[in-house]
């Protein structure tokens, strides 16, 4: 679905060739990139949680519908700073400075979201908004690197853990 | 509330590490407030005229903006940024269209 998505984004953007580029374009590739990037995290956290076999497809896409944007975008945000909340922080692993360090990939594509989500809150609701082709294809080339980076990602418990928080963190962050 | 001086500072070319391509030739930040009302940043990054567009690197696009995330967090900044790439040209045409 994601890789549909990134051709579609890139489709709109280049759709009216050399010349002054439709806003009603740029606007619809904006939020395909969005959604690119929102149905990868949510099947990779899918995968991560039910399993990977092609039987359980169903189970993965039930639960994909229980994900929620500004959980995702709150997850995210906390993600890619410097430093979890220490509630959340506590008990994982830390270094010898007493951090808990937060994998690069992991970081870049939560910024990634954040920064995507409002950008597709603009282009689909914020009319005084002007969108330039080549802000949509930088943001489309980043999604499409962001998710390479993060699928080459060894299975980790990093990596796990950061896919679950983006279906808990409400819960998980305010406890 | 203006632009601080830690801001500018923090994205002064002279001192960022940015890559070559695309080549940014202007930083514009701007007080921002996102949809959740987050008080944030909203930066412009003006990237070289010349630049083709089917040839951008979603890789260096990725290292700009995290050299951009990663001064402002060493000033102490801890705003959001939001970062839109430009064109002077672009910019130009939405002068001359307001």
């Amino acid at each position: 679905m994601y890789q549909d998505l990134i051709e579609q984004a890139k489709s709109l953007a280049e759709l009216d060739g050399r010349g002054a580029p439709r806003q009603a374009n740029l606007r619809r590739s904006v939020s395909a990139a969005y959604y690119a990037l929102f149905h990868f995290l949510v099947d990779q956290a899918c995968r991560a949680v039910v399993g990977t076999q092609h039987n359980q497809q169903g189970f993965r896409h039930t639960l994909a519908r229980a994900f929620v944007h500004t959980t995702m975008k709150s997850a995210c945000g906390s993600f890619s700073g410097t430093q979890l909340p220490d509630t959340v922080v506590k008990s994982l692993p830390k270094n010898q400075d007493g951090k808990y360090l937060i994998p690069e990939p992991i970081k870049q594509i939560s910024t990634l979201l954040k920064e995507l989500q409002q950008k597709r809150h603009l282009a689909d609701y914020d009319l005084s908004e002007r969108f330039r082709r080549s802000e949509v294809l930088s943001l489309i080339q980043q999604v499409g690197q962001h998710i390479q980076a993060f699928t080459a990602l060894p299975l980790s418990d990093d990596r796990q853990f950061f896919l679950i928080c983006l279906l808990s963190w409400k819960e998980l962050a305010n406890r | 509330m203006p632009v601080t001086e830690a801001i500018r500072e923090a994205l002064d070319l002279g001192t960022l590490h940015l890559p070559e391509s695309p080549k940014v030739i202007e930083l514009i930040p701007e007080n921002y407030t996102d949809m959740d009302g987050e008080a944030s940043l909203r930066i412009t990054a003006v990237i070289d005229e010349d630049t083709e567009l089917d040839r951008i690197d979603g890789k260096n696009v990725g290292l700009l903006k995290t050299e951009i995330h990663r001064s402002l967090q060493q000033h102490g900044i801890e705003l959001f940024p939001y970062i839109f790439i430009a064109k002077p040209s672009e910019l130009a045409t939405e002068e001359q269209d307001a």
